[in-house]
């Protein structure tokens, strides 16, 4: 279902939580039995299953040392990274490690991101690592890429296949785009960059064959990108950002003016690009999260901002600031958040909603999870 | 609300101006500003940086590169500042001592819209881990602004550690010009920290070679 069919500035009630000890700053979807996973700051891995009406705990991971910063999953495989300085890979039909894999520098872990052929992760220190993930051999290490701690790694598909992209984000504020089509040769791979000042905190591809790119960064301000375009000498644009907003905050609190009850933006949360449109999560110090429609401007140009709609808010669920969250798309109709109270809620969309979105063939599998 | 008062801002900066008069050193020292946090969590709350442009250059001796079309280099020319255009980049050929000499010898690059595409083939990741890839300046900027917005921008960026050192002068500018831009960095400051005051342990400002004065 795509979240445009929500009502705008509809209140979702709060469905089921669960807590968990240590507060998760990562959550993962897996497949449309809404199985959630969750990696907590004690480095433990969470599988949890949503049903009708209740969250139900599965399993816990334990193999790490120190906290997960990143996960990413590839058909039945999660990959944990941590800061310990390994990515493990789990089978999450047993729930048990499959692989290990390590490099040789002494730097934690901050993003990982994996496919059938390969598994990247970036280091605190901003090396970009490379393995093989079936035969966990470390087939490349980038140091020249980024300068300070890597946030994000993302394989956007190409549109022709003449590609193989890579984008990497870091604290030091570059955004870099690769190709690693011709192998994993750090000179020959880089094809562009946006130097955009702040330290990004999260980017995302989304539109039309993927071609643009949101960042959001740690002091919370927002761009828009046109990543494809920057990559291709032979195209114009891309140069810089399209569209920027500094101070995110104060425009989402002009878009709530008016509306009753709407949660304050004390902090923002993420972005999601679904198919119709990209969506803004912020969350209040309470921890009531807004969402937000994110229209591009029509005229876009450097120095252009975006247009905010607020859209679903899901208030009740926390009582500290939330920090991860995982949207309704595809055959999972369902919010889920997690906070620094160490709580996970799931959202329920009502189901007159949901069934008015609901195609007539429905696909879901009958996967299940091993309870442990 | 500011907690460090005009009087102690004003009496630390004459404290740092003069303990450079007494000791003269060989070259221009530059006034820092030491932050020491607290009730802040590295590894738990978010780690925070943010750029804010100053009224008084810190560092007027900053060097500043443009890597231009023919408009930007002749501007560039015109105003005294070094340029590189895209044939000069191209006798690089990519060498990674002769790009990390380059990134060395600048503080910044900026590039014209014409060039920065380019500057991956070019140059490689090179700029990047100087943490130097070029900013964009189009022909809608007058190149000089941008140029010394470059040089007034100030980054403050909290690591692992709880304390963090920004250059904020030098003490060849006048004492006002030095108390304008350390209030500007301490508003800016306690701005992007969560809960503002209550974060901040310690302020200090030292010239490079001084003793450190406790403003909070």
């Amino acid at each position: 279902m795509d979240i445009d069919m929500l009502n705008p500035a509809m209140d979702l009630a709060k469905s089921a939580a669960l807590h968990l000890p240590g507060a998760a700053s990562i959550l993962h979807l897996i497949d449309d039995n809404v199985c959630i996973v969750a990696g907590t700051s004690k480095g433990e891995v969470h599988v949890i299953e949503g049903r009708e009406s209740e969250l139900v705990h599965v399993h816990v991971m334990k193999e790490h040392t120190a906290a997960i910063r990143g996960l990413a999953i590839d058909g039945n495989e999660l990959y944990s990274a941590s800061e310990d300085g390994s990515v493990i890979a789990w089978d999450l039909r047993s729930c048990t490690v499959t692989r290990s894999y390590t490099h040789h520098g002494k730097a934690g872990l901050s993003a990982v991101c994996a496919k059938e052929t390969l598994l990247a992760a970036g280091a605190d220190d901003g090396t970009l690592l490379f393995w093989d993930p079936r035969s966990a051999n470390l087939r490349a290490s980038f140091h020249d890429t980024h300068p300070e701690a890597v946030t994000q790694i993302c394989f956007p598909e190409s549109s022709n296949g003449a590609a193989d992209w890579m984008i990497s984000s870091s604290a030091d504020g570059f955004i870099n785009v690769m190709d690693l089509k011709d192998g994993l040769d750090e000179d020959d791979a880089f094809r562009a960059a946006l130097n955009s000042t702040p330290s990004v905190a999260q980017c995302g591809t989304y539109g039309p064959g993927q071609a643009k790119l949101w960042a959001l960064s740690q002091i919370e301000t927002l761009h828009l990108w046109d990543w494809c375009a920057a990559a291709d000498e032979q195209v114009p644009g891309g140069e810089g950002t399209f569209a920027d907003d500094l101070e995110v905050r104060t425009s989402l609190a002009a878009a709530q003016l008016g509306r009753k009850g709407q949660p304050e933006p004390h902090a923002l949360v993420g972005m999601h690009a679904s198919e119709g449109s990209l969506m803004l999560a912020s969350t209040s110090a309470e921890g009531d999260v807004a969402t937000f429609r994110v229209t591009e401007p029509e005229a876009p140009a450097p120095g252009s901002s975006p247009a905010y709609a607020p859209a679903v808010n899901l208030k009740g669920g926390h009582k500290d600031v939330v920090r991860t969250m995982v949207w309704p798309g595809g055959w999972a109709q369902r919010y889920v958040t997690a906070g620094d109270d160490g709580v996970i809620v799931l959202w329920q969309i009502p189901s007159s909603v949901a069934a008015e979105a609901e195609p007539e063939s429905n696909p879901r599998s009958k996967k299940r999870l091993r309870r442990g | 609300m500011s907690k460090v008062s005009g009087d102690t801002l004003r009496e630390c900066i004459n404290g740092v101006l003069e303990g450079c008069k007494t000791k003269q050193r060989k070259f221009t020292e530059t006034v820092e500003l030491q932050i020491g946090l607290k009730n802040y969590d590295p590894q738990k709350d978010k780690r925070f940086s943010g750029t804010v442009k100053l009224p008084y250059t810190p560092r007027p001796q900053m060097k500043v590169c443009v890597l231009g079309d023919h408009k930007h280099c002749e501007e560039a020319k015109a105003i005294g500042v070094d340029q590189m255009s895209v044939e000069d980049l191209k006798k690089l050929q990519k060498n990674k001592k002769l790009v990390k000499k380059l990134a060395k010898k600048y503080a910044a690059f900026l590039a014209s819209e014409a060039v920065i595409k380019q500057i991956p083939r070019l140059l490689g990741p090179g700029l990047n881990k100087a943490g130097k890839f070029p900013t964009l300046v189009s022909h809608n900027d007058k190149l000089e602004d941008k140029i010394n917005e470059i040089k007034a921008s100030i980054k403050f960026q909290l690591k692992k550690v709880l304390c963090m050192g920004v250059a904020i002068g030098n003490v060849n500018m006048e004492d006002k010009e030095i108390y304008v831009n350390t209030q500007m960095s301490i508003n800016f400051l306690v701005s992007l920290l969560k809960k503002n005051w209550q974060n901040v342990r310690c302020l200090y400002i030292k010239s490079s070679m001084g003793s450190p004065q406790r403003l909070y």
